[in-house]
């Protein structure tokens, strides 16, 4: 099926806008807040999970993985979510097979999350 | 700030909270949201354990926002640890696992909630920490309420009792432990019917059906010993529990049966006294009229009657002495004594006394034996009576031990004040009383013996020379094991004082002389035999039959007035008011004092007379006229 996409909009299913919205308890300031320390901390958090899946560091993926499992949810962004929770379990299991394709699946999620929250926050308004 | 609201109970104006949080979007999430309640809370945020761990040794918050995997701790360790370092702050884990078993796991543990990130939004966050916050306050309320009252039960003088419907005990502090003289854990379990005699199980049942109230028991403990309660009951204070508070009222029932006692004895020795005086009276008027009947009988005949009379009249009056000795109302002559020299002066009395059926054991304190200061006659009389009374309570024969020694008391545990005492100890294996006996046994006119054998005075006279000395009494008995009467005079320092030697009145009826007596006493008969004996002696005699007579006959009178006879206790103008206005007046004139009450009366009226200017009634008139020439005869020489 063909996605939609316009200006203002997250990719289809990066995350729920409408909820995101009302969790943020409509406050643009808190969501440009949000989005600007998500940029600054993501690219370390999925550098460090990188290394993690580099080494086979089970332990540390999991962490990481958790990390940007919580972020994720705080978007209200249940593709990401479920990606980076696939990735803690297996990091909790030690079962790795697959996780390296995972990460690469999570930096895509991940990318279009801001890339949707950009679109969401962009302008100087205070609403979306 | 909260710290004082939070104990007040109140809610504070902003609640303080703690996130521990390390990631920053997270973070900035939910201070956003807390932002938005506008000032309805404050907070600070730490990324590590190790650092909220300490902020809360020097803050007090009233939420913790915990997520549980940090740089520096994971899991449920992370949350263990902030509990034992905030173990009164309400607790909201964050989490991003959706976890459920350690959800449950948190909550069983202190945690208020356990929110999964994601899944709130501003309006589930605000409510989550107001409720835990409320939760929070309740739990503490309720657990130092319930501190407080397991405190007071713990810590109550008196004895809490929770039973259940059969009276058996669910929950005993130690108070009512040590009443039992059981530990607490032996206890639980018992009925409460096992500590009570058998006649209150009545009382018992009266109270439990009324469902509150108090009685009185007396709890027979294990080891046997008895000690009085007094019961605060309340039924069902929760269904089917029922609640015993128990005062233990042992000493204080003790102290007012003896002070109870002791205004008795007071009561009863007043009467007794007053009685004696009263006899004292009509025996004198008996005795003079029967002494000179004596002295003018013309045949054998009419001498043994009047010899009768006098000789039952001399019983009456020994009678009514050892009334007056329980009233305290007899003559006393206290010096400074050695116990057991008294003891050594009455041994062959008291040997003879007792019989040769009885064995008998005295054990004086040889070395450093201390003094007293009492009459040696009383004394003599109270070792005289114990030992009767030994003896009557041996009818088949026993041992009497009579036991002299000094005594120290602390005055603890003891009826006996503290101070240094010389224990009299007179004890025998005779048939013992029981406590209804005990209790009477220092009554006048109380006796265990046959009618005609005892004049129910022997103990009562003890119980007042006792008190007289300011000393103290004390029974041990049990019914067929003997009694143990102890005495404690009160040492004095000085040594003691040779006994002086006995002053014999020497038998004469010759008291013959020609001076003039002023003869003072409301009672008509004795005043008037004793002016007729005295006028037939030779002397000029004036009567008066009160002080105020008896002032008026000596201010008119001219001549001397050698000598005044007069009673202590006279209506109008007393014995001391007349015997103040002589000496004023008339500072020649000698005085003997008369009374039915003697020493006590003497000394509550205020007179000082020397020994030889006192006679007690009845006398008779050899004494009295032993008396007047020996007044007159040393005024002479």
């Amino acid at each position: 099926m063909e996605q939609k996409q316009t200006a203002g909009d997250a990719p289809a299913g990066a995350f729920d806008r409408a909820s995101l919205w009302d969790r943020v308890n409509n406050d643009m300031e808190l969501l440009r807040d949000l989005l600007q320390i998500f940029r600054q901390e993501y690219p370390g958090m999925l550098q460090k999970l990188g290394a993690a899946v580099e080494a086979g560091n089970g332990a540390d993926i999991a962490k990481y993985g958790h990390k940007v499992k919580g972020s994720a949810l705080q978007f209200s962004a249940p593709r990401a979510a479920a990606t980076a929770a696939r990735i803690e379990k297996m990091g909790e299991s030690g079962s790795l097979e697959g996780v390296q394709e995972a990460f690469e699946q999570l930096k895509v999620d991940v990318a279009e999350l801001v890339e949707g929250l950009r679109l969401m926050t962009q302008g100087t308004g205070t609403t979306p | 700030m909260n710290d004082v609201a939070n104990l007040m109970g109140r809610r504070p104006e902003s609640l303080n909270i703690l996130l521990v949080e390390d990631n920053l979007v997270d973070a900035r999430f939910i201070t956003g949201l807390l932002k938005s309640a506008a000032g309805e809370f404050q907070w600070r945020h730490v990324v590590q354990l190790s650092e909220a761990l300490v902020l809360l040794k020097s803050i007090r918050f009233d939420i913790i926002l915990l997520d549980l995997n940090l740089e520096d701790s994971l899991g449920h360790e992370t949350f263990s640890r902030i509990v034992s370092a905030a173990p009164s702050t309400a607790i909201l884990v964050l989490s991003a696992s959706d976890d459920e078993e350690l959800a449950i796991r948190t909550v069983r543990e202190g945690a208020q909630d356990y929110l999964v990130k994601g899944s709130f939004d501003r309006r589930l966050l605000l409510r989550s920490i107001h409720y835990a916050y409320e939760r929070k306050q309740s739990e503490e309320a309720l657990r130092k309420s319930e501190a407080t009252v397991r405190a007071i039960f713990e810590n109550s003088l008196d004895g809490i009792v929770i039973t259940e419907n059969n009276g058996y005990c669910l929950e005993a502090n130690s108070a009512a432990a040590a009443l039992t003289g059981l530990s607490r854990e032996n206890l639980l379990g018992r009925s409460l019917f096992d500590f009570l005699e058998e006649e209150q199980e009545g009382e018992w049942l009266r109270l439990r059906s009324a469902g509150s109230g108090s009685a009185r028991f007396w709890i027979r403990r294990d080891d046997g010993v008895k000690r009085l309660v007094e019961c605060g009951f309340s039924a069902n204070i929760l269904q089917g529990r029922h609640l015993m508070v128990l005062h233990d009222i042992t000493e204080q029932q003790n102290l007012e049966e003896r002070l109870r006692q002791s205004q008795k004895m007071e009561a009863v020795g007043r009467l007794a006294g007053g009685v004696a005086h009263d006899f004292n009276n009509i025996l004198g008027v008996i005795t003079v009229y029967a002494e000179q009947l004596q002295l003018a009988a013309t045949d054998g005949d009419q001498q043994f009657r009047a010899d009768k009379i006098m000789s039952a009249a001399e019983r009456a009056a020994a009678l009514t002495k050892q009334l007056l000795a329980f009233g305290r109302r007899q003559v006393l002559s206290p010096k400074l004594l050695n116990l057991g020299m008294v003891m050594a002066e009455i041994t062959n009395m008291v040997e003879s006394m007792v019989g040769a059926e009885i064995q008998l054991k005295i054990h004086v304190q040889e070395e450093d034996l201390g003094v007293v200061h009492a009459d040696q006659g009383q004394l003599e009389q109270v070792i005289l009576n114990l030992a009767i009374n030994a003896r009557d309570a041996m009818p088949m024969g026993g041992l009497l031990s009579i036991k002299i020694e000094n005594y120290a008391s602390d005055g603890n545990n003891t009826e006996i004040p503290a101070g240094e005492y010389v224990l009299l100890s007179v004890r025998d294996t005779g048939v013992g009383m029981d406590p209804d006996t005990q209790a009477l046994i220092f009554e006048p006119f109380f006796t265990t013996k046959e009618i005609g054998k005892g004049t129910g005075l022997g103990l009562a006279t003890v119980y007042g020379i006792v008190n007289q000395s300011n000393g103290h009494i004390t029974v041990y008995s049990e019914k067929g094991a003997g009694t143990t009467f102890n005495i404690y005079l009160p040492q004095v320092s000085e040594a003691a004082e040779p006994a002086p030697a006995q002053i014999i009145t020497p038998r004469r009826l010759d008291f013959n002389g020609t001076e003039t007596i002023l003869l003072v006493d409301d009672e008509d008969d004795l005043r008037n035999a004793t002016a007729e004996y005295l006028a037939a002696c030779g002397y000029r005699v004036m009567k008066a039959h009160d002080g105020k007579e008896a002032i008026e006959l000596a201010d008119r009178f001219r001549g001397d007035i050698n000598l005044l006879i007069s009673d202590i206790v006279m209506p109008n103008v007393s014995g001391r008011s007349l015997v103040d206005h002589v000496r004023k007046t008339r500072p020649d004139t000698r005085v003997l004092l008369i009374s039915g009450y003697a020493d006590d009366a003497v000394i509550r009226h205020g007179i000082f007379v020397e020994s030889a200017g006192f006679l007690q009634k009845p006398f008779t008139f050899q004494l009295l006229g032993y008396k007047i020439r020996t007044l007159l005869d040393g005024h002479t020489q």
